[in-house]
């Protein structure tokens, strides 16, 4: 007898976002695409990092691990190779995923790390009241910028396109059941997933609303000319000076980490049973030290 | 710093030899054979190398000392030199003892023996009462087909006025460059042996009767701290390591890269220390152990995910090999200034265990015991070294292998994570602060791990004051029993006066009473074999029964010391013996630094700030 699982079976405490957060979609939708793909919830991990994105561990009926600011991927890698059967996910927010940590987000797309990365783009610092963030456009009022903000935006289909990512995807909170699907394929791309997801903060960001976005984000998926297997394609579309779409960018072949590095174990290391292991510091020793 | 010249009748203790020259010219693989050619022929050796933040062309030198009996530490006074440039001559000069010789590449002087000091040509003038030998090393080499071979003479040389049997030298240096083909082998034999008939042939006058000592010549290993360290953590099951290259402790990544993937492990090279230690913190709490090395500057960026790991608590070992600082200092020198660091380092309040290895052994077996004591006690563990104990090499005759053993702390296994279910608690608050832990992946007990104030479920966001002291209370009691796990002192010998060290300065520091005694001076000789939780219960009795205590440490601000003053008291007995040239301590620099505490009055004298031992 198999037990049918939903949502719920993917839920722990309530969410405590502001009314109208977009990040109850994307916590939902990370929950759908688990049942979609027939998870067991013990064998999934999420990692989160620091502010309003950083919840969602606590709402995930998962294993949890929320961490410090900006450091998910490297955490969410140490788990994968630690062991390799889980489906580890990380989710993070805009200043985890591309100002304080941005470093580590080109070397997990170089590495092809067997992970999902599910970004909640809101634009601002939520939890800190409204600062600036990597994504805010230039021009925008904040408190941290009252006359305006000085710089561009960074750009993260741009950079993760450019980084060699295996799986490149922007979805939106307005739009659950197709972010669903974007997030459902990242978990099961072997290699690399960057999820973008953009995610209102109706508190902090009375301009880019949900209608605001409806208005303007174009759904590629539904392009009849559009191929996520060509490359050429995926670079017009992060060339675009917004890219204000949703939907599969690129999508390749993935080669992950744990598959490429020399001798891996191929079952989880976590499950080996530890013994000193002195017959081979003995063999070392001879073959290397010996005199 | 002038090294003291400790004139002392050395063949009875060994001989100690150096290699001088610019990065590139094959200084460090000369010293490396010889120091494995004198160990093979019996004698016990210990290494130190000089070496420049230069790549090519910064002046490098490789001291190898053999001795009939087990050596630690560099020797006080150098027997021979082998100065491949001028400059060696003008930097090592002064260390040569009385008598001592300087071999010199005869370049366009006379080559044959000098009559004395006087003669020497070139930049750099003889140091007094050696004896300077002109020899064609490079023109010897270049007959023999490539004047990079000149090292090569110079290794016959040195052999045949230490007495280092040609044979031995020759088959060292064949396995030496056994990958290299028959040609090269055949080659630097050739250069073996002619450095041997010149010296034969023209310096016979000069040998005053250094040999080098012939031991036993039991089964025995040459190696560093740095491999003692990897191979304790292989040993102990260490199956992924993270790190970013650092000296000194870059030999560590090398090592766990070649040999982690025999196991199934993995090493990866990270973008940075950050990315390091939240990688071995993502594999402690999925349940595998790990392990990351570093340095100040690694440790710095690391601070933060100590705090994560103290606050999840996250089983982690962290190897910090000390080196001078601040900032980018003197990365290719020795010093112990960031042991404050070590112990305190990061944000809040939370348990943390640091071991002080000071021998070969213990930088194996600490780091073995390390991962246990990560995992028992689920917080970051550090091992913490420095420049001298893990770059140089010494023989071993014997690891303590059979002392490794495997223990995983409290788990929840299958069948108990199938009882408690939902009941789990994480962080449950138990007598002893230790919860059992579960990892991902097992059915039943699905937890978050969090570095936010969380309570006994792991459930966050929990601002209740009484939560959140028990809390604390609860991680700080984890390491309560720590001292029946982890020694915290090792103490010998005895005397009014007590000596207190840990790391590289232990062998110097045993060496220097071993003179003191000799002298009818008795100490005794305390080592800080765990610096935190501080062994204060350890330490105090000795610092009560002492008449002194003089704590010798490698730096300036007397770090050790002042963690004695905070957690034993008896400031009016302290005093410190402190070196922050960059330079380990020699023996006589300890034995001189000590005569003189006994030599002070004891009362009032103990206040005032250690004199910088050579400066």
């Amino acid at each position: 007898m198999t037990t049918v699982l939903t949502h719920k079976d993917f839920a722990a405490e309530r969410a405590t976002w502001c009314p109208g957060c977009g990040d109850f979609a994307v916590l939902r939708s990370l929950q759908e695409a688990c049942v979609q793909l027939d998870l067991a919830p013990h064998r999934v991990v999420v990692v989160s990092g620091i502010g309003c994105s950083g919840k969602l561990t606590s709402y995930m009926g998962t294993y949890g691990f929320h961490t410090h600011h900006g450091r998910t991927l490297p955490v969410a890698t140490g788990i994968k190779l630690a062991n390799r059967a889980l489906t580890v996910i990380a989710a993070a927010g805009d200043g985890d995923a591309y100002g304080i940590g941005l470093n580590h987000l080109i070397h997990a797309i170089r590495r092809d790390i067997d992970l999902t990365y599910v970004v909640m783009d809101n634009g601002v610092y939520g939890n800190t009241k409204g600062q600036t963030s990597p994504t805010t456009a230039a021009g925008v009022r904040t408190p941290s910028s009252p006359l305006g903000a000085v710089d561009e935006p960074v750009h993260p289909l741009r950079l993760a396109l450019a980084a060699g990512a295996t799986y490149l995807a922007q979805g939106s909170s307005g739009d659950p059941a197709h972010l669903t699907r974007l997030v459902a394929g990242g978990i099961a791309h072997r290699g690399f997933a960057l999820i973008n997801v953009i995610s209102p903060c109706p508190t902090y960001d009375r301009v880019r609303t949900y209608a605001w976005w409806r208005e303007r984000l174009r759904n590629i998926d539904a392009d009849a000319g559009h191929n996520a297997a060509d490359p050429r394609r995926a670079w017009e579309i992060v060339s675009q000076r917004d890219t204000e779409v949703v939907g599969l960018v690129y999508h390749a072949p993935g080669r992950p980490l744990d598959e490429r590095l020399p001798g891996f174990a191929a079952s989880p290391l976590a499950d080996e049973t530890l013994a000193p292991d002195l017959d081979r510091v003995r063999r070392i020793l001879d073959q290397e030290y010996a005199l | 710093m002038t090294p003291p010249v400790h004139a002392r009748n050395r063949t009875a203790a060994g001989a100690a030899w150096l290699i001088g020259g610019k990065t590139g010219e094959g200084v460090d693989s000369a010293g490396e054979i010889f120091a494995r050619a004198a160990a093979r022929a019996g004698a016990h050796v210990h290494t130190f190398r000089l070496f420049p933040p230069i790549i090519k062309g910064g002046p490098t030198s490789y001291e190898v000392r053999a001795a009939g009996a087990p050596v630690e530490a560099r020797a006080d006074a150098l027997d021979c030199i082998v100065a491949l440039d001028g400059e060696t001559a003008a930097r090592h000069g002064a260390a040569l003892r009385q008598g001592g010789l300087l071999l010199r590449d005869a370049g366009r002087a006379a080559a044959g023996q000098a009559e004395g000091s006087t003669t020497a040509p070139g930049n750099a003038p003889a140091p007094t009462g050696a004896v300077t030998c002109h020899v064609p090393f490079a023109a010897l080499a270049r007959d023999l087909g490539d004047p990079i071979m000149k090292n090569i003479v110079a290794l016959g040389v040195s052999a045949h006025l230490l007495g280092l049997d040609v044979a031995v030298l020759r088959d060292t240096v064949r396995g030496r460059f056994a990958d290299k083909g028959s040609r090269v082998q055949d080659q630097n034999a050739a250069a073996v042996d002619a450095g041997w008939r010149y010296a034969e042939a023209h310096l016979t006058a000069a040998t005053d009767g250094a040999r080098l000592p012939r031991a036993s010549t039991a089964h025995r290993w040459l190696l560093s701290g740095n491999d003692a360290i990897a191979l304790g953590a292989l040993a102990a099951g260490c199956r992924l390591y993270a790190s970013y290259p650092i000296t000194p402790a870059s030999d560590i990544l090398e090592w766990m890269a070649a040999h982690l993937p025999e196991v199934g492990g993995a090493a990866v090279q990270t973008e940075d220390e950050i990315a390091a230690l939240s990688l071995v913190i993502g594999a402690g709490y999925a349940g595998v152990r790990a392990m990351t090395a570093t340095s100040g500057p690694g440790l710095s960026l690391m601070t933060e995910t100590m705090g994560l790991a103290g606050m999840a608590e996250i089983p982690a070992v962290i190897v910090a090999a000390q080196r001078p600082g601040p900032s980018a200092g003197m990365p290719t020198k020795h010093e112990q200034s960031d042991l404050l660091h070590i112990v305190y380092a990061s944000h809040g309040e939370f348990p943390r265990i640091v071991l002080t290895p000071g021998t070969l052994e213990e930088c194996f077996t600490d780091t073995a015991l390390a991962f246990n004591l990560a995992e028992r006690y689920q917080c970051p563990v550090i091992v913490a070294v420095d420049q001298d104990l893990v770059l140089s090499r010494t023989t071993a005759s014997r690891l303590p292998l059979d002392e490794v053993r495997v223990d995983r702390g409290e788990r929840v296994g299958s069948a108990e994570a199938a009882r408690l279910g939902a009941a789990y608690e994480r962080y449950a608050l138990t007598a002893s602060g230790i919860s059992p832990r579960a990892v991902p992946g097992q059915a039943g007990v699905r937890f978050l791990s969090s570095g936010d104030a969380h309570d006994h479920r792991g459930v966050i966001d929990v601002e209740d004051p009484a939560v959140r002291r028990a809390m604390v209370d609860k991680r700080l009691r984890k390491t309560r029993d720590v001292w029946g796990h982890a020694a915290g002192t090792a103490a010998e010998g005895d005397g009014d006066l007590l000596v207190i060290a840990l790391g590289s300065p232990c062998g110097p520091v045993r060496e220097a009473l071993g003179r003191l005694r000799a002298d009818g001076i008795a100490a005794r000789f305390l080592r800080i074999r765990r610096l935190w939780p501080f062994p204060a219960h350890e330490v105090a009795p000795e610092v009560q029964r002492a008449r002194r205590v003089v704590v010798v440490e490698h730096n300036a601000t007397g770090q050790i010391a002042t963690l004695l003053r905070a957690h034993v008291g008896g400031h009016e007995k302290v005093t410190g013996l402190r070196q922050y040239n960059g330079l380990p301590f020699r023996p006589a620099d300890i034995a001189a630094g000590l005569r003189a505490a006994v030599d002070t009055p004891a009362e009032g004298a103990g206040l005032r700030p250690g004199a910088a031992a050579g400066d």
